[in-house]
């Protein structure tokens, strides 16, 4: 029988322990290996472990599912994670979506349909829930889409508002202990959003960080022009 | 002069020294001065005839309500009557003999101005003075003076006439006073008072009114006052009532002064009247509520987003707390009925199937609940992605087309803000599908309408109402949804047609003070 090595990332045991029974039932399909993460922080460590699957809560306490997710993706891009969330308003589909998750399910399938999802994205495709398809259908975002042009390459369009951050402490000369204190993060958190941040703007050192860190230091009206 | 004038001014002073024998011949014009003359024959003759007595003259010397006097050529008194005696107190030996000067507050300067004017060739001289009493009081008089003759037309001396004007000065007095009182009541009212003509153009207005309107005094005669009230519907409605009745009493009226600012007054107006009954004009108050409007509008801000942190909480718990929990049984359920599923026992089966049944309905309606109460979208993405959620949700199985554009880069603003325009947006459709019946709606937003304002058009196609009953408010959504836009000093403007559907345009400024502002 095939083994599987899932990672469930949700600060409710409730939800963990329902999702594990409902793997349970399908023990005679699968042998389930599963690791639990109660928040984002420690969800990005457990990954290391290489999980098939990670199934991730969008509400985390600390840092958001999306934050976490891209922080995964960033320094894993082969990772697999499915989004599992009480929301089923478009924006929260969309957010998670953006950062490469490979399927959004919500907190009312059963067993037989999570493991049809995990088995997609395990074949290399992408698995949303019905009601998540039809809500991506009927939302009308337009002008929400629009928004988002290539030519809006600015800085806070590529970075989410923690590497922002991060970015802003490097540039203060902060180390990474410090960054992490002052942001409340663990020290590996900060190393992965700064290889995440490096890998975005396609930079090699430190210098080519602060090159990009300097204007969000000068106070606004006295910018670099 | 003509000749006969003289002829009677001649008669008339005989007929003062009791003289009547002199007549004058009329002449052949017959004219209306013959006949004057005629007459006046006539009254010397019957003079003549009955028998005047000194005591008569006494008589009638002492019973006048005025004080005469009878001066000598060098203006000494030689007779006052009983009236002098009265008013100044003085005994008749006092009097006499004295120049009346004495009596007078100049002293000196009394009968030498008689005798100057009487030199200047009038007949009578007239002019205000003091008189003064015994005890020092000094009593105001109007003096008339004239030359006594003797029968042989030499000058004997004065008769002086002076009329006591005390009471008559008391009149004026407390006259001007309370003129007075009344102009600086005007004049220091912190309201605006003002007086305008039966087409409203401004007589008079007082400092409050001058520092309310922003408008210099050399435009004001040019000035309508009518002109001022910016809401043309409110100008008709209050022009309307002013026609139908006496008075308008707090009229809620937005006037806009000279510097475009729109202040929100109450105004109360009475008609004044000329003596033949015709209205001739209008007075009345303005009374600067922006303040207190400024206040209640700050008070209803405050009680709604309270209600709003209220309800955010409400949902955030139903959400994240029940919400999980419910989902967490589910899970249980749902595994349970997996592995019932391979035992193929139909009767637990389909006790399992109904209570996920049953959880799931009480999920959908839980997620429903919290997002009517406080969508999360609204929270995190902002309020453009919650009008959009808010209609993807109800577009679900139901016929109902949206039309909905908004503005790109809608900008980010003040979270209450945001919160009142989804509310409203919320109120609308709902109106619109369960009163409605309605097929198509559009909602447009964007902030290109007006500079710094947001404009939010909401249109619908169904079957409308009474739009009379409207301004009456009777409803309670929509008297929520005016206060809401008013307390951000917005406006709301409803048209609605039976049969053919409903529309709101609403426009709210959005400057970010609003909130900063709040003092509580």
């Amino acid at each position: 029988m095939k083994t599987l090595k899932i990672l469930l990332v949700d600060d409710h045991k409730m939800i963990r322990d329902g999702i594990k029974s409902m793997l349970e039932s399908q023990e005679n399909k699968y042998k389930f290996i599963i690791d639990e993460a109660e928040d984002g922080e420690e969800g990005l460590a457990k990954s290391k472990a290489n999980p098939h699957i990670i199934i991730m809560d969008y509400q985390l306490p600390k840092m958001s599912g999306a934050e976490t997710a891209a922080l995964i993706l960033g320094s894993n891009p082969k990772a697999k994670i499915l989004a599992l969330s009480n929301y089923n308003e478009y924006m929260y589909i969309d957010k998670m979506i953006k950062t490469g998750v490979k399927g959004f399910i919500l907190k009312n399938i059963g067993p037989e349909e999570l493991l049809k999802a995990i088995e997609t994205i395990l074949n290399g495709s992408i698995y949303y829930s019905s009601d998540v398809a039809v809500k991506m259908m009927s939302f009308d975002n337009n002008s929400a889409q629009s928004k988002k042009t290539p030519k809006d390459n600015k800085l806070e369009e590529i970075l989410s508002q923690r590497e922002l951050e991060v970015l802003k402490c490097i540039g203060e000369e902060y180390t990474s202990e410090e960054i992490a204190k002052k942001l409340s993060i663990s020290k590996r958190t900060v190393d992965s959003h700064r290889q995440n941040i490096m890998n975005k703007l396609n930079v090699k050192n430190i210098a080519g960080l602060v090159k990009y860190a300097l204007p969000l230091l000068a106070p606004s009206g006295s910018s670099l022009g | 002069m003509e000749p006969r004038l003289e002829e009677i001014n001649k008669l008339l002073i005989n007929y003062s020294l009791g003289e009547f024998d002199y007549k004058i011949e009329p002449s052949e014009k017959l004219d209306e001065i013959d006949a004057f003359i005629s007459n006046i024959n006539m009254l010397g003759e019957e003079l003549k005839i009955s028998t005047i007595s000194r005591d008569y003259f006494n008589n009638i010397f002492n019973s006048v309500s005025d004080m005469l006097f009878v001066l000598s050529n060098e203006g000494k008194i030689s007779n006052a009557n009983r009236v002098v005696k009265d008013k100044l107190n003085y005994t008749e030996d006092q009097l006499k003999h004295n120049v009346i000067d004495f009596i007078t507050k100049q002293k000196h300067h009394f009968f030498s101005h008689i005798k100057d004017e009487l030199n200047k060739n009038e007949h009578v001289v007239s002019f205000d003075s003091n008189l003064s009493s015994v005890n020092g009081q000094d009593i105001p008089v109007n003096c008339s003076c004239s030359y006594l003759y003797n029968q042989n037309k030499e000058r004997i001396g004065y008769l002086l006439i002076a009329r006591d004007q005390s009471i008559i000065r008391k009149y004026e007095q407390s006259l001007i006073e309370s003129e007075n009182k009344y102009r600086n009541v005007f004049e220091k009212s912190s309201d605006c008072l003002f007086i305008i003509n039966p087409f409203g153009k401004i007589l008079d207005i007082n400092d409050a009114g001058m520092q309310l309107f922003k408008i210099p005094r050399e435009m004001l005669s040019i000035k309508s006052f009518f002109e001022l009230i910016s809401d043309k519907e409110e100008r008709e409605l209050f022009q309307q009532e002013l026609n139908k009745k006496e008075f308008v009493v707090d009229f809620n009226l937005k006037i806009k002064n000279s510097n475009e600012a729109v202040i929100s007054c109450l105004v109360s107006v009475s008609k004044s009247y000329n003596q033949s009954g015709e209205v001739v004009g209008y007075q009345g108050i303005v009374k600067d509520m922006s303040r207190q409007r400024e206040m209640e509008n700050i008070l209803v801000r405050t009680v709604l987003d309270t209600q709003e942190k209220e309800r955010k909480r409400i949902a955030t718990d139903l959400h994240d707390s029940l919400g999980q929990k419910l989902s967490g049984i589910k899970f249980h359920i749902e595994a349970l009925k997996a592995m019932q599923k391979n035992i193929k026992d139909r009767k637990y089966d389909t006790i399992l199937t109904r209570s996920n049944d049953a959880l799931n309905d009480a999920m959908v309606e839980l997620s429903n609940i919290s997002f009517n109460i406080m969508p999360g979208t609204l929270q995190n993405f902002g309020l453009s992605y919650a009008i959009k959620e808010l209609c993807a949700k109800l577009k679900v199985g139901s016929d109902i087309f949206f039309d909905v554009t908004i503005e790109e880069n809608f900008p980010e603003i003040d979270k209450a803000l945001e919160i009142t325009i989804f509310r409203i947006t919320q109120e609308f459709i709902n109106n619109s599908i369960k009163h409605g019946n309605a097929s198509k709606i559009n909602i447009r937003m964007d902030t290109s309408f007006l500079p710094g304002n947001i404009s939010l058009f909401l249109q619908d196609n169904g079957k409308g109402f009474e739009i009379k009953r409207l301004s009456e408010y009777k409803s309670m959504g929509l008297k929520n949804m005016k206060s809401r836009v008013e307390s951000y000093n917005g406006t709301i403007k409803i048209d609605s047609i039976q049969g053919w559907g409903t529309k709101y345009e609403i426009l709210i400024p959005f400057n970010n003070n609003i909130a900063k502002e709040n003092p509580l």
